[in-house]
C-alpha cells in the first residue's frame, strides 16, 4: 500500500528531515508514528500525500509512483488518502453537513450519492444529530469527529491522522482513537502520528519511532517507548 | 464539465464578486473607463478615416495645357482621357471660363483689371475618378498625354491627413494599451483578495483531491465577470454619448457628419467586450499564476 524506499527530504532552508527512511505499510494496517517534535513525522506523511517531494529515494502509494507521477495526477491520488489534523481545518461558515459534503462535492459526486454517503458517515462519528450545527459551536472532540468524517467520506484507502488528539483532553483523544480503529476495522490503512503515549502503550498496534529523521524502531505490537 | 459543476463555478464566482464589492466596483469602473477611452480611439480612427476616404474621391485632378493647343488635340485628349481606366468624368475649362471661376474666386477684385485682356489663364481638363485609389494612376496616365503641361491633384494635402490620422492611432493605441495593462492589475489584484479570502477552502479542496482547474474555474469566472459588466457600463456610455454627438453634428455641423451610429457601433461593441473580457481573463490568469501554487 505504502513503500518508501531510501528516502531523503531536504527542505529548501536545508533543515533535513528525513534521512534514507525506508518502510511499507500493507493494507488494512494500523500504524503509529512516534518521535519527538522534528523528528520528522509530519514530513512523512506530507510525502504520502504528497505535499511535499522527496528529494532522494522513491515512493509509491496505492500502487502509482509519486515521483514520477504528473502534477495533474495529484488529485487523483489524493481522493485515496484522507487527512486529518491537530488543528481540524474545518470551514466556518459551512454546517457540519455542508463541511463533509463539500469533499465529495469538489471532486464531483453526483448529488444523491452526497446526501446518502454524508448521512451514512455523519452516523458513524456519531454526529447525525448536529448535521446541522456550525463547527464553532461545537466541542473540540465533536470537531474532530466532523473532521474525521469529512476525511472518510469518499472511502479512501489509507487514513492519515496527524496528531489528531493533540488539542483534545484525555478522554475525547479516546473516542477518536476509538473510531479510527473502526475505520481501520473496516479496511482501512490508518496512520497516526501523535505524542499520547498513553494510547500508543494501551492499543499495542504496530509503532514506527523516529529520531532526528531516520526511523529508530518499527514494532509489531509496540509502545511509545523503547522498551529495551 | 458537468453541469451541477458549472453551476458551483458561477455561483462561487458571482460569490466572490459580492464578497468583495468595493474592490469588484472599483475593478468593474476601471474596465469601463480603459474600453470608454479605447472606444474614443477608435471611434475618433473610424470617422478620421471615413472623412479622409471621402475627401480623397472628392479630388480633382487638374490637367493644364500647353499654350496654343490645336482645338482637335483638345478633342481627342478629351476623348483618350474619358476612356481611361476609373475615370468617372471630365470636364473642359477654356481660358474664359476659367477667368470667371478666377473673378469669382477674387470676387472681382481690382487687381484683376487690365489682367482679363491678357488673360494668361491656361486651359485645362478636370476630372474625377471613381474611387480614391485611382487618383494616382489616372494623373501619372494622363502627365505622359501630348499637349499636357502640367498635372495638378493636390496630393500632398490628403496624404497628409492620412499620415496625421495614423499617427494619431498609433499614440492613442499605446495610450490605450498602457491603461489595458494597469486594469489587468488591478483586476489581478481583486482576484488575488478573493484568493486570499477561500484560502483555508482551497487548502481543504487540494487536500481532498479537487482537480487544480475545478480550484481555478471560479476566479476566471470571477474576472471574467469584472471584465463583462466594465464592458457592460462602457457600451452604455458609449453607445449614448456616440448617438448624442452624432445628432448634434448632424444638426450643427453637417460637413463633419459623423458616421451613423448603427453603422459603427455594432462592430466597436463586439471589440469592446472582447477586450473587456481579455482584460478580466488575463487579470485573473496572473493572479492565479502568482498566489495559487497549484
Amino acid at each position: 500500500m505504502i513503500v518508501l524506499q531510501n528516502v531523503t527530504k531536504v527542505y529548501p532552508n536545508r533543515v533535513m528531515a528525513l534521512q534514507d527512511v525506508s518502510l511499507r505499510i500493507d493494507k488494512g494496517e494500523f500504524v503509529f508514528l512516534v518521535g519527538p517534535s522534528g523528528a520528522g513525522k509530519s514530513t512523512l506523511t506530507k510525502l504520502i500525500y504528497r505535499e511535499e517531494m522527496p528529494t532522494k529515494g522513491q515512493i509509491s502509494v496505492v500502487g502509482k509512483n509519486l515521483v514520477k507521477m504528473r502534477p495533474g495526477q495529484v488529485p487523483f491520488l489524493r481522493r485515496n488518502i484522507g487527512v486529518v489534523f491537530q488543528d481540524f481545518r474545518l470551514l466556518h461558515d459551512k454546517t457540519v453537513e455542508e463541511n463533509v459534503a463539500f469533499a465529495l462535492e469538489v471532486i464531483e459526486t453526483p448529488r444523491r450519492e452526497i446526501k446518502k454517503r454524508v448521512a451514512a458517515v455523519l452516523e458513524l462519528v456519531g454526529l447525525r444529530h448536529k448535521a446541522g450545527a456550525y463547527p464553532l459551536q461545537l466541542s473540540g472532540g465533536e470537531q474532530q469527529r466532523v473532521a474525521l468524517a469529512r476525511a472518510v467520506v469518499n472511502r479512501p484507502a489509507i487514513l492519515i491522522a496527524d496528531e489528531p488528539t493533540g488539542n483534545l483532553d484525555p478522554d475525547t483523544s479516546w473516542e477518536i482513537v476509538k473510531l479510527l480503529s473502526e475505520i481501520n476495522a473496516r479496511g482501512t490503512t490508518v496512520i497516526m502520528a501523535t505524542h499520547a503515549r498513553n494510547i500508543v502503550n494501551s492499543m499495542r498496534r504496530r509503532v514506527i519511532a523516529m529520531e532526528r529523521g531516520r526511523v529508530v524502531r518499527d514494532q509489531e505490537y509496540g509502545v511509545y517507548d523503547d522498551e529495551n | 464539465m458537468r453541469i451541477r459543476t458549472l453551476q458551483y463555478v458561477l455561483a462561487e464566482a458571482g460569490r466572490g464578486v459580492r464578497r468583495n464589492r468595493n474592490l469588484s466596483l472599483v475593478s468593474v469602473t476601471t474596465v469601463a473607463v480603459c474600453l470608454i477611452l479605447l472606444a474614443l480611439v477608435v471611434l475618433l480612427a473610424l470617422n478620421f478615416d471615413a472623412k479622409a476616404k471621402e475627401l480623397e474621391s472628392q479630388v480633382t485632378i487638374k490637367v493644364y495645357l500647353k499654350d496654343n493647343t490645336p482645338p482637335e488635340v483638345v478633342k481627342s485628349l478629351n476623348d483618350t482621357i474619358a476612356k481611361l481606366d476609373g475615370v468617372k468624368d471630365v470636364t473642359f475649362i477654356n481660358k474664359d471660363q476659367a477667368l470667371q471661376e478666377l473673378k469669382s474666386w477674387l470676387q472681382n477684385d481690382p487687381v484683376l483689371e487690365g489682367v482679363a485682356e491678357l488673360n494668361v489663364l491656361r486651359e485645362s481638363f478636370r476630372i474625377h475618378v471613381q474611387r480614391p485609389e485611382q487618383v494616382e494612376p489616372v494623373a501619372t496616365a494622363v502627365q505622359g498625354l501630348q499637349g499636357v503641361d502640367e498635372v495638378d491633384y493636390r496630393r500632398g494635402d490628403v496624404q497628409k491627413l492620412f499620415a496625421f490620422t495614423r499617427a494619431l492611432r498609433i499614440f492613442s493605441y499605446a495610450l490605450v494599451g498602457l491603461l489595458a495593462l494597469g486594469t489587468v492589475f488591478l483586476v489581478s489584484n481583486t482576484i488575488r483578495i478573493a484568493i486570499f479570502a477561500r484560502r483555508r477552502e482551497i487548502g481543504i479542496m487540494k487536500l481532498v483531491g479537487a482537480t487544480d482547474w475545478f480550484i481555478r474555474w471560479p476566479f476566471i469566472v470571477e474576472g471574467t465577470l469584472i471584465g463583462l459588466l466594465g464592458a457592460l457600463l462602457s457600451l452604455i456610455a458609449v453607445w449614448g454619448g456616440y448617438k448624442w454627438l452624432a445628432d448634434y453634428t448632424a444638426r450643427a455641423l453637417p460637413f463633419f457628419a459623423l458616421i451613423p451610429p448603427l453603422a459603427i457601433l455594432p462592430r466597436v461593441s463586439l471589440l469592446l467586450t472582447a477586450v473587456g473580457v481579455l482584460i478580466g481573463i488575463l487579470g485573473s490568469a496572473l493572479s492565479l499564476r502568482r498566489f495559487l501554487r497549484i
